[in-house]
């Protein structure tokens, strides 16, 4: 059905600036009320007074938590009845309890902008309907049904004291009725008049249950305007507010009393409190809100307005350097691998962002070198996203302070600090590809286990995970990925727009870290397990960049268990994924280069051709040349590259780093994760003999070590390097000796990688993914015997000391 | 070979050799993962057996033919130095047959095991 409304005051205003949802259940309320006007003009006037309490209230209710539409549906409603064409609406409202003064009370405030209404229509209309004499007799109704209840005002405290439902009050409103003077059939009469003669009467009221004073008496007088003839209600509100408020309790809010609901019986939802809760909202008109999926948060559309949220982000592009539209990106960056999105799901919220970006957008800036606008319309928009940040979550930042203008040598900047840290103690803002089955089945393994997976295999779980370092009861497990995004898109604006100078960037949180990413579980080197943060990407720090990022590593995964790639094409990949990403430009793994040579070349000029340029690097090309500087060495591994290569690329690596390392972060080369730091911790590790011996592939690291300047413990990295040397001339004796007595395994019957080879079961499923399809238990068999055959492999090479 | 030996006398990974082990249920691929395994740890075993039977300094003159490729004088060098490598390599190859061949049958035992606890 269509219901449009026709132009109003100018505009063309239609119901479908609500969500699909919510617009839903805008019509149904429409047709509720269309339903009531045409059953009241079709019954005989006594049938219309024989109204009363008995009767089933005419209260349709819209519930939900706060910031879901439920005001926007009431205003759509409110609009469309005010230019009903066949069955016209007195409407009266929305009124807002919430704004209530002790001495206030629902009936009267309604009656008071009923004749305030029928004052104004009758001041109005050209060619009334009504006669003047008739319209004048209503009018007195009303102002006689006002006195009454004025005068009743004294005892209704008495009775609100004595019944705590609506049941016990009605039993006892009867039993004072005629000392409150007939209010109830004075009620009747006005409001049968008043509906014959404008039309229905429609009352709007908005959350009801944020009356901070007389909560019971708002829900009783719903009750009972409902149940007058020619009247119908709508009510929106948030049902488990609602709830302590009808709740048979003496010791809840009372009228005046202001007492303060008993919390430990929420949500315990009794008999008798349904029966009242029924009875006032009855569940036939009952609707419930829906929050917006992330397409409508971005086509959300204030109410009468045009634009889209992602129209206003498009005309706010001046605000953000070069070509690119930095809001559009950070903001509406969409992820199928994720339920995280910086928009806010709640529809205050984002009518309030909608009007911040309404304001920005009037005063595009002109000149963003020297203009202080800019800095602090942006501002003001990272505040209105800020704000909508929910504690107590996993991570969001604590402190956004805005300073001066001050001067920097990237021109002038607004000073901001920002603290983007846990309020959880202990817990940062890191993230990472959970695997959801894992997590389940480990409640009580502190260790946070990420697996990448592809993004059909993944689906939409994405979740934020904790640091691993801390443990599982600082982290609070229904954090919202949404605040997460949030904080990233704030952290990318800051950094991006060129417009604020924000210190240190390790006051920031971590985006993606190499565990998250590492897909290659077990790389050995010469039959030795490494660490897995070989093959890496850089940092992913914000929200633009992490579905990118994070698709591009499942290409290369992809790629990997396809062709059967080396190390050396694996690593030739992420060169030029990393390079991609940091420039933004899309990456296509199943058709990048597996030249290594060719791709470092190719990240070494860019790296230096960003040195060379006079802009502030954006976040991503900041920690590219992190990751460079700092990981990137961790590729050339003597068992992985020969003597000229590395001889190569550490004289590269000293060129293009050495720009970088003096007037940066002294940090870069022993972050957390690059080669350095894990040398040293490790090390650190390998004073005696034995540990030495486990750890000697480090010693393949000597001459990157050596040529690079890396600052490692002296006398255990000697240890180590002597072991690896013994370890590679063992090697290769035994492979010149093997050779010539035992024939290799044939090369052409699959795929699978010397460098790499998987020894967990799920990833050798992966891997094997080639091989003809089995029944799914003949194929558990297969992999269980696999894996049998490997554990024993490694156990015999284990016991060659036992020879 | 070098020294002529007929192709018979030369020990032969392959998925016949793994299915006479136990193995004949993997499938091509697996079969060749776990080849390759027992292929690379066979020549770090012989490594290690052969490195106790020859001097420090010898190993020098050794790591130089590889560093070099020069594939024919490291192999003249294994055979001078350790003339028993033909021996020792057999040694290992049979003593890792046993323990996959182990591994299959304990596998399968425990299989059928369980099984059985289902049925």
């Amino acid at each position: 059905m269509n219901h449009d409304c026709p132009d109003w005051a100018g505009r063309s205003l239609t119901i479908t600036a609500l969500s699909a949802w919510n617009r839903t259940i805008a019509e149904e309320i429409l047709a509720r009320f269309r339903q009531y006007a045409v059953e009241f003009s079709g019954s005989s006037t006594s049938t219309k007074r024989l109204s009363g309490l008995g009767q089933e209230a005419r209260v349709v209710s819209v519930w939900g938590p706060k910031g879901t539409g439920k005001s926007s549906i009431v205003g759509a409603v409110q609009e469309c009845l005010l230019n009903e064409a066949d069955h016209p609406f007195v409407v009266v409202g929305p009124i807002q309890p919430e704004f209530f003064g002790p001495a206030d009370n629902l009936l009267s405030v309604v009656l008071a902008e009923l004749r305030r209404e029928l004052i104004r229509t009758l001041a109005e209309e050209e060619s009334p309907s009504v006669s003047s004499d008739e319209a004048r007799r209503i009018i007195a109704a009303i102002e006689g049904a006002e006195l009454t209840v004025a005068v009743s005002q004294a005892t209704l405290p008495l009775l609100a004291n004595a019944a705590a439902t609506v049941d016990e009050f009605g039993r006892q409103i009867q039993r004072v009725a005629g000392a409150t003077g007939g209010l109830w059939r004075r009620l009747a009469e006005a409001t049968t008049q008043v509906a014959e003669a404008y039309g229905w009467i429609a009352i709007l009221v908005d959350d009801p249950d944020l009356a901070p004073y007389q909560t019971l008496s708002t829900f009783r007088d719903i009750r009972n305007l409902a149940t007058l003839p020619g009247v119908a209600l709508l009510v929106a509100g948030n049902r488990e507010m609602t709830r302590p408020a009808l709740a048979p309790s003496s010791d809840l809010e009372i009228d005046g009393s202001g007492g303060a609901p008993d919390s430990r019986r929420w949500p315990s939802v009794g008999a008798e409190l349904l029966a009242a809760e029924t009875k006032v909202f009855p569940l036939s008109g009952s609707f419930s809100t829906s929050p917006p999926p992330w397409e409508e948060r971005k086509a959300f559309v204030k109410l009468g307005r045009s634009e889209s949220i992602e129209e206003l982000l498009r005309q706010c592009a001046p605000y953000t350097p070069s070509d690119r539209n930095l809001l559009l990106n950070s903001l509406t960056a969409h992820s199928p691998l994720s339920a995280g999105y910086p928009l806010p799901e709640r529809f205050r919220s984002l009518a309030q962002l909608w009007d911040q970006l309404d304001n920005m957008r009037q005063r595009p800036p002109t000149d963003l070198a020297t203009s202080v606008d800019p800095s602090l319309t942006m501002s003001y928009l990272c505040n209105a996203l800020f704000a909508h940040i929910c504690p107590p979550r996993g991570a969001r930042p604590i402190a956004l302070s805005w300073g001066p203008v001050i001067e920097t040598p990237s021109g002038r900047r607004r000073r901001v600090s920002c603290k983007f840290l846990s309020l959880n103690s202990g817990v940062t803002a890191d993230s990472g590809f959970r695997d959801q089955v894992v997590l389940e089945s480990s409640d009580n393994d502190n260790a946070v286990h990420l697996r990448l997976r592809s993004a059909q295999q993944v689906g939409s779980a994405c979740f934020w995970a904790r640091e691993e370092d801390f443990p599982r009861a600082a982290f609070k497990s229904d954090a919202a990925e949404d605040d997460m995004a949030a904080v990233l898109a704030i952290q990318e604006i800051l950094y991006d727009s060129k417009l604020f100078d924000v210190g240190d960037e390790e006051a920031l949180a971590g985006g993606f870290r190499p565990p998250s990413m590492a897909f290659l579980q077990v790389v050995r080197f010469e039959g030795q397990e490494t660490d897995d943060h070989l093959v890496t990407l850089p940092t992913v720090k914000t929200w633009s960049g992490i579905a990118p990022a994070a698709q591009a590593w499942n290409g290369i995964v992809e790629r990997w268990r396809d062709q059967g790639l080396s190390c050396v094409e694996v690593l030739a990949l992420t060169l030029g994924a990393a390079h991609a990403l940091a420039n933004r430009d899309g990456f296509e793994a199943a058709t990048a280069s597996l030249d290594y040579r060719g791709a470092l070349g190719i990240l070494e000029s860019y790296i230096t051709t960003l040195e060379g340029s006079d802009d502030q690097l954006t976040l991503g090309q900041q920690e590219l040349v992190n990751w460079y500087i700092g990981s990137v060495p961790a590729h050339w591994h003597s068992s992985i590259f020969g003597e000229e290569d590395i001889d190569l690329f550490t004289t590269n690596w000293n060129r293009v780093a050495k720009n970088w390392t003096s007037n940066a972060s002294s940090s870069r080369r022993y972050r957390k994760w690059t080669l350095g730091q894990r040398l040293s911790s490790s090390l650190e590790d390998a004073r005696d003999a034995g540990r030495a011996l486990k750890l000697a592939w480090l010693g393949g690291y000597e001459q990157v070590v050596d040529r690079l300047a890396i600052k490692v413990p002296a006398l255990p990295f000697s240890r180590v390097c002597r072991a690896w040397r013994d370890r590679v001339r063992m090697r290769h004796l035994g492979t010149v000796a093997t050779r010539d007595a035992a024939a290799p395994p044939e090369e052409n019957t699959g795929p699978e990688s010397d460098a790499v080879p998987m020894t967990q079961p799920s990833e050798g499923a992966d891997l094997l993914s080639s091989a003809p399809a089995p029944a799914a238990d003949s194929e558990e068999a297969r992999d269980g015997l696999m894996q049998a055959a490997l554990l024993a492999i490694d156990q015999w090479q284990a016991s060659a000391d036992d020879f | 070979m070098a020294d002529g030996r007929d192709t018979e006398s030369i020990l032969q990974i392959t998925p016949e050799w793994l299915a006479s082990l136990g193995y004949a249920e993997l499938a091509p691929a697996q079969s060749l993962v776990v080849m390759r395994r027992a292929y690379s740890a066979l020549e770090r075993m012989v490594g290690t057996l052969l490195v106790q039977e020859i001097r420090s300094d010898e190993l020098d003159e050794f790591e130089a033919y590889v560093g070099t490729s020069n594939d024919a004088a490291a192999m003249e060098f294994v055979r001078q130095n350790a003339p028993d490598y033909a021996e020792v390599v057999r040694m290992a190859f049979n003593s890792l047959e046993d323990a996959l061949r182990s591994a299959a049958q304990h596998y399968l035992q425990s299989s059928s095991e369980v099984d059985r606890e289902i049925n």
